[in-house]
């Protein structure tokens, strides 16, 4: 076990060079910067201070270099807009979208799963359609307009909760709501298939003969084996969560780091974007091999692959 | 981007480039507390007499804007402060603006010694809020501290012309300029007066938690999320009405509107312009509006040859344009033209004689076919993509309303990266859309149109060059403002450009709110401000 976790670990390094190289790239493709930065008047003096400063002046494999080098002391630069190093600015805003990525995971998982068991037992029921509409709906809805619905009517017409914000409890509701409403149906539809292919499993109907009650065969037998993919597809959906709820932070006012990255690219604070992009990264890396390792706990074949 | 980066401050800029949404705006309402002529429109400032003592006392008031403060230094970088609005709450500053008038502040009276000296005398008893002594010494330090190039402090441009600072004694204060500097205390506006022995022993402690002698103290603050004050009971000017002032930082122009109506906010700054009539519909809302000092013109290239070097096709083209028109269908109404000049009406220096460019295609179709051009010619429409209000909309109609009097245009908007690039390298000629933020004062305007201009050149013509270097260093505001009315004429009859729009902020407002008035250098100031539960 200790084996494949480290042999898991040895490739998160690998990937973040390749990412941070893209990054890099990209964000250096996107034209002469220091136009875009200094206004309108500037003289050539202080364009020339610029370019030399943020060595732009240099050739594009030697700041390569440069960049490499300081993130190896995890030195990102400081930030153009706050003053600060880019990296303590984007570790400020990380618990937020930590929290709310983690409410939005819980609520999701637990309505999926739920939600999924009861349709595949009952399959081609009234509830099991009934699920599968409502899982069409939240799939297809774009979290903007349902972050905006909600508001609307929780905050706007019923006054039962802020419109948004951070630090009371009331106000991660909704935003963890339409963060879930996303990632629900893919959970609920994964539970969903894997389990009615558990069901039919000869160790299940044995399982039954035995005389076991219903609950006991599908939580502890049915779903056990069900829930492998699920992790998997949680685990794949966390880290872009982290990043991918942008838009949910911005329509609720979420001080996080999707709305500080947005932030930074319209204003091309180049050292935020890249210490974002940086932490993004590392954040799917980890969940993924936490999910990895989950899996292989659960299921003794994944560690011999 | 401008000045969002905190870029090191060009000691002469003066004028910027200002596109008009919402982050843009709240970025430059560093321009703020600028207007000289303005509708400044406090009613209960140091001093003054306050129209509204029967208003409520007490209550928290939520402001909501787009992007709050990057950091807590009232004299950092540029893109430290977005708004001046965030300071203002906490600090004073020498002199303030009120009803295009010059009021005093931390400064009771002021006169000039001479021509490059000004005394200002302070007002005594004045303490910060963390019981510290306000006196000559942090004058000298705030003004020390704003034109020291390592601090970046966006004030730095007010204060071109400021040479030195002396302490004459505890009430008094000197400041000697380099040249005659008219536009200083217009300046003063702008320089939060901080408490040296705080800022200086303790810096860390200064940036977490500043401190001010304004109507409201510091309380907390969440980056990218609020902004707490709350009042200051010991203010010299008697205490504020309101018992806690929260700017809260909402980013999205929907999301701030449904706060606002939800009751979660009382102060919309920036409604876009579909949602005014949303807001003045509801019975518990009214909308606020100022027009600003940002004027958007379509400017045109004269140096590099073509139609657009004779002043007649320019002329033709400011008859060719109905500015109404556009005006009506595509901005409804919400802006308004400008009168045949570049700068505002508000503006110190604006010329009342000179009137807008009326709609005439026929005296247009005359005026080219006098300058050989009767068969029109082929040209485009160069612009901006989202950093105006309706930027791309307007460059489309500008270029349907040319080919309508022959000029065979093609609008030709484009990514504002690459509108810079062209800008400065003189590409963007025959014309563009552009706009320009006045401030409030042309004093500082050198970077117009100017041949001194590092904006790209596109005109040069010495008798305005001289008018406006001349108007910089006159002290007898009548003569300069004389100076400035030449000005607006010169270009109006040259056509410098073609005049458009002067562009304006809309403000949804609680009815629960009294004592709030939008000024046109856009700086939200709440102590006369009030809540009614």
């Amino acid at each position: 076990m200790i084996e494949y976790i480290l042999k898991r670990l040895v490739q998160v390094p690998i990937t973040l060079i390749v990412i941070t190289a893209i990054v890099f790239i990209l964000l250096h493709l996107a034209g002469n910067l220091v136009n875009l930065l200094l206004p309108l008047d500037a003289t050539a003096a202080q364009r020339a201070e610029l370019t030399h400063s943020l060595h732009f002046d240099e050739p594009l494999p030697l700041q390569y270099v440069r960049f490499v080098g300081a993130l190896a002391h995890g030195d990102f630069g400081t930030s153009l807009y706050y003053q600060r190093p880019a990296m303590a600015v984007v570790l400020d805003r990380l618990p937020a979208s930590l929290e709310l990525a983690l409410a939005g995971i819980l609520i999701a998982i637990v309505s999926g799963i739920a939600l999924g068991i009861l349709a595949a037992v009952r399959e081609g029921s009234v509830s099991d359609n009934l699920i599968s509409a409502v899982t069409v709906f939240g799939q297809s809805m774009p979290s903007f307009w349902l972050g905006i619905m909600l508001i609307l009517l929780l905050a706007v017409t019923w006054h039962l909760l802020p419109t948004g914000g951070m630090g009371q409890p009331s106000q991660l509701i909704m935003p963890s709501i339409t963060l879930a409403a996303f990632l629900a149906p893919q959970i609920l539809l994964l539970t969903r298939s894997s389990m009615l292919d558990v069901l039919h499993d000869p160790y299940i109907t044995v399982a039954r003969s035995k005389g076991l009650p219903t609950r006991i065969v599908i939580l502890r037998h049915a779903l056990r084996n069900a829930l492998n993919p699920v992790i998997a597809s949680v685990g794949l959906q966390f880290g872009s969560l982290m990043g991918g709820a942008v838009i949910t932070e911005t329509v609720f006012a979420w001080p996080g780091l999707g709305q500080l990255s947005v932030a930074a690219i319209f204003s091309r604070d180049l050292p935020v974007v890249e210490a974002s992009v940086v932490v993004l990264a590392l954040a799917v890396l980890l969940a993924n091999l936490a999910v990895d390792i989950i899996n292989a706990q659960i299921d003794p074949r994944v560690r011999y692959r | 981007m401008g000045r969002e980066m905190g870029e090191p401050v060009r000691m002469d800029e003066h004028i910027l480039f200002n596109r008009l949404t919402r982050r843009q705006l709240l970025q430059y309402g560093l321009g703020a507390g600028l207007s000289l002529a303005g509708v400044g429109l406090l009613d209960a400032c140091g001093g003054s007499s306050s129209s509204s003592s029967q208003a409520p006392t007490g209550g928290t008031l939520v402001f909501g804007e787009g992007t709050g403060p990057a950091n807590l230094d009232p004299l950092g970088p540029g893109g430290s402060t977005p708004l001046l609005g965030y300071w203002r709450q906490m600090y004073d500053t020498l002199v303030w603006y009120e009803n295009g008038k010059v009021v005093p502040q931390l400064a009771t009276s002021w006169k000039n010694v001479s021509d490059l000296v000004w005394e200002f005398k302070l007002r005594s008893g004045v303490k910060f809020h963390n019981g510290e002594v306000f006196d000559a010494n942090a004058v000298k330090f705030t003004m020390d501290r704003i034109m020291d190039p390592k601090q970046k402090a966006t004030q730095a441009s007010r204060f071109t012309a400021l040479k030195s600072v002396e302490v004459v004694d505890p009430q008094t204060v000197r400041m000697n300029t380099a040249v005659p500097f008219p536009v200083l205390l217009l300046g003063l506006t702008q320089a939060f007066i901080v408490p040296p022995q705080y800022v200086s022993q303790s810096p860390d402690k200064a940036l977490a938690a500043p401190v001010g002698t304004g109507p409201f103290k510091f309380d907390s603050w969440q980056q990218g999320a609020q902004l707490t004050y709350v009042a200051n009971t010991s203010y010299w000017g008697g205490r504020p009405k309101l018992d806690k002032l929260i700017f809260r930082v909402i980013p999205d122009d929907a999301a701030r509107l449904a706060a606002l109506k939800s009751g979660g906010i009382h102060i919309d700054m920036n409604l876009p312009l579909d949602a005014i009539d949303a807001v003045s519909s509801d019975p518990n809302l009214k909308v606020e509006k100022a027009f600003i000092d940002n004027s958007l013109i379509l400017e045109m290239d004269t140096l590099h040859g073509g139609p657009t070097a004779d002043p007649r096709v320019r002329m033709a083209i400011n008859y060719a344009i109905d500015k109404d028109q556009i005006n009506k269908t595509l901005l409804s109404s919400k802006l308004r033209p400008l009168a045949g000049q570049l700068l505002t009406q508000d503006a110190f220096g604006w010329n009342p004689n000179v009137k807008q460019v009326p709609y005439d295609p026929a005296k247009a179709k005359q005026l080219l076919s006098e300058a050989g051009y009767s068969s029109g010619f082929d040209t485009q429409v160069n612009g901006p993509i989202g950093k105006y209000t309706a930027d791309r909309d307007i460059v489309i109609a500008v270029a349907d309303q040319l080919s309508k009097v022959g000029i065979r245009a093609k609008a030709n908007p484009m990514d504002y990266g690459l509108f810079v690039q062209k800008l400065t390298s003189n590409q963007l000629g025959p014309m563009f859309l552009i706009g320009w933020f006045s401030f409030g004062d042309p004093a500082l305007a050198e970077v117009w149109l100017t041949s001194k201009s590092t904006l790209g050149h596109y005109y040069a013509d010495a008798t305005y060059d001289d008018l406006v270097a001349k108007g910089a260093t006159q002290l007898d505001q009548k003569a300069r403002q004389a100076t400035y009315f030449q000005a607006a004429q010169y270009m109006h009859d040259q056509a410098m450009a073609a005049w458009l729009f002067q562009a304006a902020t809309y403000y949804g407002v609680s009815k629960k709110v009294s004592g709030f008035n939008p000024r046109n250098d856009e700086l939200p100031f709440f102590y006369p401000s009030a809540i009614s539960s």
